[in-house]
C-alpha cells in the first residue's frame, strides 16, 4: 500500500516539499548560526531570537496536524504548557536535570494527546476543534487551580537553565544556540515526516479521507499519530520556553496563545516547510514591535487573519511556491500540455455541502 | 443541600442557561440553514450588550425599544459578514474550516474594536424591571424571569417560523438539499442572507436580555459564546429545541457544579460536559441528523 500511496503522491509532495539547493542551504545555516554572534550584545534581540526558535518548533508541530493531516487543533497551548510545567515542576521545584524533565514532559504530552485524540479524531473536524478548545481550557484551569503542585496563578519562578556535557547554558547566547539547534532539527524532522510513509498517509487523509480509507489507511490511527506528533513538538517547545524565561504561569497557556500558533501556521502557509518559519518570524516581529500600539495591535491582528484566510489561503510561502511552480520552473506545464498541476482547492473533498 | 438552596440554584441556573440557549440557538439556526459556523457569534452577543448600553445610557431611550434597534443593527452586521467574508470564501471554493478561521479573525477584530470604542471596564445598565418575585420559598429578580421568558419565546417563535411559514419551509428545504432546493426555485442566496441576519440578531438579543443583570464587558462573549456552542452541541446541533434544552441543562449543571465543587472549575466543568457529549453522544440529546457527513 505504501507503494501505491507513494506513486500517487510523489508529484504532489514535490510541490509541497521542494528540495532546497545545497549551497543556498549551507549559506542559510551559516547565516542562522552567525546571527546570535551579531546580536550577542543586545540581550533583547537574543531573547526575541530565542522566542522565534521556540515558536518554530511549536508551530512546526501544529503544522503536522493541520497542514499535513488536515485536522484543526485550537488546543496547542495545552501541550506547550504541559512541556513547560513539567520542566518547571521537576527541574525548578524538585531539582531534576533539565533533560530528564524534558523527557517526562514529552512522554506526558504524547500520552495525553493519544488519550484525548483517539476517541475524538473520529469526529467531523470542526468538532475536533471544539474538543481541543475545551481541552486547552481544562489544562489551563488545572495549572491555575491545583495550587499545591503548580503554585496557581503566582506561577513557578527560578527555573534553572540546562547544562550539556558539563557546559552550563545559562548564558543567553549559549542558550540561543541550543534553541536554534532544536529548531533546525525540528524543521528537518518535520520535512522528513512529510515525505515519510506516515507523511504520505497524512496527505492522503487530508485530501480525501474516504479514498484514503478505502486504500487501507487506518484513519483513526493515522490521525491520532499526527496529533501525538504535534503534542511532542509542542512539549519540547514548552520545555525550552520555561527554561528560557525561567518563569511559567497559567496566563501564558491560554486560548489566545493557541490562536497565535494557528495564525502563524496560516500566515506562513500550511503544509510547507518554510511556512512555519516565515509565519513565526512575521508574527513575532509584529507582536514585539506592535506592543507600543497596544489595543490597535489586536485590530490589525484580526484583520490580518481574515485577509489571509480569504485571499491567501496557502499563506505567504505557499503562494510563493505556487508562483514559482506555475510561472518560473515549469511554464510549459501550464494548461493544454497534458499535465496540469492539481491545486489543493480544486481537489474535491468530502468536507462541505 | 436543603430543598430551598436547590430551588434557588435551579432558578439562577435556568437564567444563565437561557442565555446559553439563545446563543446556542443562533449557532444551531445558522448551521441548520446554511451549513456554516460563525465563531464570532459570542462577540455579536457582546456587541448586543454594548449597543443596549449605548442606547439606554447614552441616548437615554427606554429599555423596551432596545431589542428592536439592536436586532436591526446586528442583522445588518450579519448581512455584511455574509456578503463579504463568507461570500468571498465560497467564491474561491473554500471549505467550512476557512469560514471558521475567518470568523475567529472577525471575533478578535470585534473584541479589540469594542475595547477601543467602549473601553475595558464593566458598563452597567439600570435595571428596567426592579423588584423581586416570590415563588414559594424562592426569591427571583423580575428581570431574570424576563430573560427566561425572552428565551423560551424566541425558541418557540423560531420553531413556528421554521415549521409554519413558507419562508421557513424554504429554509428547511435548503438545509436538507441545497441543489434540489435551487432546482425547485428557492432563492438559496436570499435564504442564506436571511439566515445570517437572523442568527446574528438572536445572538445580539441575548446580549440585550442579559445586560441589565451582569453589565457589559468586552471579554464576556468569548467564554459565553463557547458555552452557547456547547449548549447547541449538547442539545443536538441544528435543532432549536435542542439548543433550549441543552442551554438550560448546561446552566443548571454549571450552577450546581459551582455550589458543590468550586467556582474555580466553572468553565472546566462546562468543557468536560461538552467533551463527554461529543465523545459518547455526538448527536446530542435530540438525535439530530444535521451533520451526518
Amino acid at each position: 500500500m505504501s507503494k501505491i500511496l507513494s506513486d500517487l503522491n510523489r508529484q504532489r509532495l514535490e510541490i509541497y516539499l521542494p528540495r532546497v539547493s545545497k549551497p543556498f542551504l549551507i549559506l542559510l545555516i551559516i547565516f542562522i548560526f552567525l546571527l546570535p554572534v551579531i546580536t550577542a550584545r543586545n540581550r533583547y534581540f537574543t531573547l526575541v531570537l530565542s522566542l522565534i526558535g521556540i515558536y518554530v518548533i511549536a508551530v512546526g508541530g501544529l503544522d503536522i496536524v493541520y497542514g499535513f493531516s488536515g485536522q484543526v487543533s485550537f488546543g496547542h497551548a495545552a501541550f506547550y504548557g504541559i512541556g513547560a510545567y513539567s520542566v518547571a515542576i521537576l527541574s525548578g521545584l524538585n531539582g531534576w536535570s533539565f533533560w530528564a524533565s524534558l523527557l517526562v514532559g514529552v512522554v506526558a504530552a504524547a500520552i495525553f494527546a493519544i488519550v484525548i485524540g483517539w476517541p475524538s479524531v473520529k469526529l467531523v473536524h470542526h468538532f475536533l476543534a471544539l474538543v481541543t478548545i475545551g481541552v486547552g481550557e481544562i489544562v489551563r484551569l488545572t495549572f491555575m487551580n491545583t495550587t499545591d503542585i503548580t503554585k496557581g496563578f503566582r506561577g513557578i519562578g527560578e527555573i534553572p537553565r540546562p547544562s550539556i556535557f558539563g557546559i552550563s547554558l545559562s548564558n543567553p547566547v549559549m542558550y540561543l544556540y541550543l534553541v536554534l539547534i532544536f529548531a533546525a532539527v525540528s524543521v528537518i524532522l518535520k520535512r522528513n515526516i512529510g515525505t515519510s510513509w506516515w507523511g504520505r498517509q497524512f496527505h492522503a487523509i487530508r485530501t480525501n479521507p474516504t479514498a484514503a480509507e478505502s486504500f487501507g489507511t487506518a484513519l483513526i490511527r493515522t490521525r491520532t499519530v499526527a496529533f501525538a506528533l504535534s503534542a511532542i513538538f509542542g512539549a519540547v517547545a514548552g520545555a525550552l520556553y520555561a527554561s528560557l524565561i525561567t518563569y511559567v504561569s497559567p496566563d501564558t497557556f491560554t486560548f489566545a496563545q493557541s490562536t497565535l500558533f494557528f495564525s502563524m501556521v496560516l500566515i506562513g502557509g500550511a503544509g510547507t516547510v518554510g511556512g512555519s518559519i516565515v509565519g513565526v518570524v512575521i508574527l513575532t516581529i509584529i507582536n514585539q514591535y506592535g506592543q507600543q500600539f497596544e489595543i490597535y495591535q489586536g485590530i490589525f491582528y484580526g484583520l490580518m487573519i481574515i485577509v489571509i484566510v480569504v485571499f491567501l489561503p496557502r499563506g505567504v510561502v505557499g503562494s510563493l511556491e505556487d508562483l514559482y511552480q506555475d510561472h518560473i520552473m515549469t511554464p510549459v506545464r501550464r494548461g493544454g500540455r497534458g499535465v496540469t498541476i492539481v491545486r489543493d482547492e480544486k481537489v474535491s473533498t468530502v468536507d462541505d455541502e | 443541600m436543603n430543598i430551598n438552596v436547590a430551588l434557588k440554584l435551579l432558578a439562577s441556573g435556568l437564567v444563565i442557561g437561557s442565555v446559553y440557549a439563545l446563543i446556542g440557538l443562533s449557532y444551531s439556526f445558522l448551521y441548520r440553514g446554511t451549513g456554516r459556523i460563525n465563531w464570532a457569534q459570542g462577540d455579536f452577543f457582546t456587541l448586543g450588550a454594548y449597543m443596549s448600553w449605548t442606547i439606554i445610557v447614552l441616548f437615554d431611550m427606554p429599555y423596551f425599544i432596545t431589542p428592536f434597534c439592536v436586532a436591526a443593527i446586528l442583522a445588518l452586521l450579519g448581512l455584511i459578514v455574509y456578503s463579504t467574508i463568507v461570500n468571498w470564501i465560497s467564491k474561491r471554493g473554500g471549505k467550512l474550516v476557512d469560514v471558521i478561521l475567518a470568523t475567529i479573525g472577525l471575533a478578535i477584530l470585534i473584541e479589540n474594536l469594542i475595547m477601543v470604542i467602549w473601553g475595558t471596564e464593566v458598563l452597567s445598565v439600570p435595571n428596567p424591571l426592579p423588584g423581586i418575585l416570590k415563588i414559594g420559598p424562592v426569591l427571583i429578580p423580575k428581570q431574570s424571569m424576563v430573560v427566561l421568558g425572552i428565551c423560551i419565546f424566541t425558541v418557540v417563535a423560531f420553531y413556528f417560523f421554521l415549521q409554519r411559514t413558507s419562508f421557513g419551509t424554504a429554509m428547511r428545504a435548503t438545509a436538507d438539499n441545497r441543489y434540489a432546493a435551487s432546482v425547485i426555485g428557492i432563492n438559496i442566496k436570499l435564504v442564506d442572507a436571511v439566515t445570517w441576519a437572523l442568527s446574528a440578531s438572536i445572538a445580539g438579543g441575548a446580549g440585550v436580555a442579559l445586560v441589565p443583570l451582569f453589565g457589559a464587558h468586552f471579554y464576556m462573549g468569548v467564554i459565553t459564546g463557547l458555552k452557547g456552542f456547547a449548549a447547541a452541541v449538547v442539545g443536538g446541533y441544528g435543532n432549536p429545541w435542542g439548543a433550549l434544552v441543552g442551554g438550560l441543562l448546561l446552566g443548571v449543571i454549571e450552577t450546581f457544579g459551582v455550589f458543590v465543587i468550586s467556582s474555580l472549575w466553572r468553565d472546566a466543568l462546562t468543557m468536560a460536559v461538552l467533551i463527554g457529549f461529543l465523545l459518547f453522544r455526538t448527536h446530542g440529546i435530540f438525535r439530530t441528523e444535521a451533520y451526518d457527513e
